[in-house]
């Protein structure tokens, strides 16, 4: 990796590390992103101080209100705070690219199985 | 894919602005937990992308994989129609118009935090969603009751998470084989 000076890398570093670690932890949110929550909480507040426990809990509740996929507003919304636009993006991505890509393949082969069974 | 030897009629009709416009659709009538009637009733009833039968199979292949269940249904549905793109075009159909709306309120929320009483709304929003959450695993729990196996697995899960407090990676890396072989082997022996 190629190391940038100043405070810019530090953000964008920052916003990586928080992406990889929610593609890490989405492979195993069977049934959903609020099996992954606790987890998440102790990554996000605990570990990395990226945001405090009324914040975490604040962004819990604000995206309830929001309509859409809620879990990934949160998460973009804490994305947010960690690294700005670039942050909220790669938060949404994060937590969705590993599940819809094994969600693509697995589609094609079960709907291949499907109609070769004749149903 | 099957689906345009069988019906070329639909396949021309759901082009990826269709896709696109139809998950936004869902995603910003789905206020708090019901996007689910709406993702049925744009993909089932107003559109017939499905049947209800398909409808109910894919949804069940979504919430069998992990993450999150729209937007896997979202390229479940856009891929059966229109390949990667048609994914893409679903996706973002379901996520961008929302998450917009998300970060302008995020926004909103950084002015007026410090206000004591939009904490408290806040406060009382995020205890009733939580229970809601509580009341989703409770469901899923009770409807498990016949199967002591799937509890006990359950019980395990549990005590591993919030007793012990090992890594949740570590638990279902642990106990998902175990309770894969578990049923396996009830099956055989049936």
């Amino acid at each position: 990796m190629v190391k940038v000076a100043g405070a810019v890398s530090d953000v964008s570093g920052s916003s990586l590390t928080f992406s990889a670690h929610l593609a890490g932890l989405s492979v195993i949110s069977f049934g959903g992103i609020p099996v992954i929550l606790p987890e998440l909480h102790q990554l996000i507040v605990v570990t990395h101080g990226w945001v405090s426990d009324a914040e975490f809990s604040d962004f819990f509740a604000l995206s309830q209100i929001v309509p859409g996929p809620n879990f990934v507003f949160m998460l973009s919304l804490i994305g947010w705070k960690v690294g700005g636009a670039f942050g909220a993006i790669g938060a949404a991505l994060g937590v969705t690219g590993p599940p819809c890509a094994l969600t693509f393949f697995g589609f094609r082969l079960w709907h291949r199985f499907m109609t070769r069974r004749g149903g | 894919m099957v689906l345009a030897a069988e019906q070329p009629d639909i396949v021309a009709r759901v082009t990826l602005s269709a896709l696109f416009a139809g998950f936004l659709k869902a995603a910003l009538c789905g206020f708090g937990g019901a996007l689910l009637p709406w993702a049925r009733r744009v993909i089932v009833e107003e559109r017939r992308w499905m049947s209800e039968a398909e409808f109910a199979d894919t949804l069940s292949l979504c919430q069998f994989l992990p993450g999150v269940n729209f937007a896997n249904l979202a390229v479940c549905v856009g891929s059966k129609f229109r390949g990667p793109l048609g994914a893409v075009a679903a996706f973002l159909g379901l996520t961008l118009t929302p998450l917009t709306i998300a970060v302008v309120i995020g926004a909103g929320y950084l002015q007026v935090a410090h206000f004591a009483v939009v904490q408290r709304v806040l406060g009382g929003i995020s205890g009733a969603a939580a229970g809601l959450v509580i009341a989703a695993a409770f469901r899923m729990l009770t409807s498990q009751y016949r199967h002591p196996v799937a509890l006990l697995f359950a019980a395990l899960a549990f005590s591993g998470i919030v007793l012990t407090h090992l890594p949740l990676t570590l638990v279902v890396a642990g106990l998902a084989p175990l309770s894969i072989g578990a049923s396996w082997l009830r099956w055989r022996a049936r």
